[in-house]
């Protein structure tokens, strides 16, 4: 499984938006930490066993995935988000999860 | 030198946010808030003092408690109620992810939106809105 690495959210910063390396080595701390708390607040909606929460969550944490040049984790929040607002109980939301877990755990850590 | 610009980010994710303060501050004075009654809040104030109203609303859509859509048509509501009509009223720069643009086209169509952004945001892509809606000079 591909896992991402932080040169690769510098790279992407640094030419999405087109930012000196100072002011992305100032961003990322506070982007990554970001993460950490969306990937928290997944797992709690994801204990509440709420869909809609699961769904509001997996919204949310697709846009920061999208903005930091995380297309794979972007695709698989995006199921996260559709099958939640769907209300569907049936979709096992803990893989989903621990997918994502995989490929940015290190980054957060 | 160019005119500086008064705009209103309303964001409730931290990335996007700062992100689009990021590449909106070189043109303007920016007022960030998280939520939609934030966003109303800040409007009324900005409607109730002279020559304080935003140039321009970058206003999420998917947000909790208030929607982007519903800030707009209270945005519109207290301009219409101000008497502000046509160029002088905000425009207005929805924002989201592109799985979601569907739900713009009817604020689009109405023309209580001037232009919509897609996630992921793009500095090179917010700035032709900006030009587009001659907020910023063609030449910057």
């Amino acid at each position: 499984m591909h896992q991402h690495n932080i040169q690769h959210i510098k790279t992407y910063l640094a030419e999405q938006f087109n930012l000196p390396d100072e002011q992305v080595e100032m961003l990322l701390p506070s982007f990554i930490e970001t993460l950490g708390t969306h990937m928290q607040n997944l797992e709690k909606a994801l204990a509440d066993n709420n869909p809609t929460s699961i769904g509001a969550v997996g919204h949310t944490i697709k846009g920061a995935f999208l903005n930091l040049g995380l297309e794979d984790c972007a695709s698989i929040a995006l199921r996260i988000e559709e099958r939640g607002k769907a209300g569907d109980h049936t979709t096992n939301y803990k893989q989903l999860v621990e997918e994502l877990r995989l490929k940015i755990d290190h980054v957060i850590d | 030198m160019a005119k500086k610009i008064k705009i209103l980010i309303v964001e409730d994710e931290f990335i996007s946010r700062t992100l689009l303060k990021e590449m909106l501050s070189p043109f303007g004075d920016c007022d960030v808030v998280t939520n939609g009654r934030e966003a109303v809040d800040a409007l009324e104030k900005s409607y109730s003092v002279a020559e304080s109203s935003y140039d321009l609303v970058c206003l999420d859509i998917m947000m909790p408690k208030m929607s982007g859509h519903e800030v707009l048509r209270e945005m519109r509501r207290i301009e219409k109620d101000k008497g502000i009509y046509g160029a002088d009223t905000a425009k207005v720069l929805m924002v989201t992810a592109l799985d979601d643009a569907k739900n713009i086209m009817e604020a689009l169509v109405e023309g209580r939106c001037a232009a919509y952004l897609t996630k992921p945001l793009s500095k090179s892509r917010l700035e032709e809105h900006l030009r587009q809606l001659q907020l910023i000079e063609n030449n910057m």
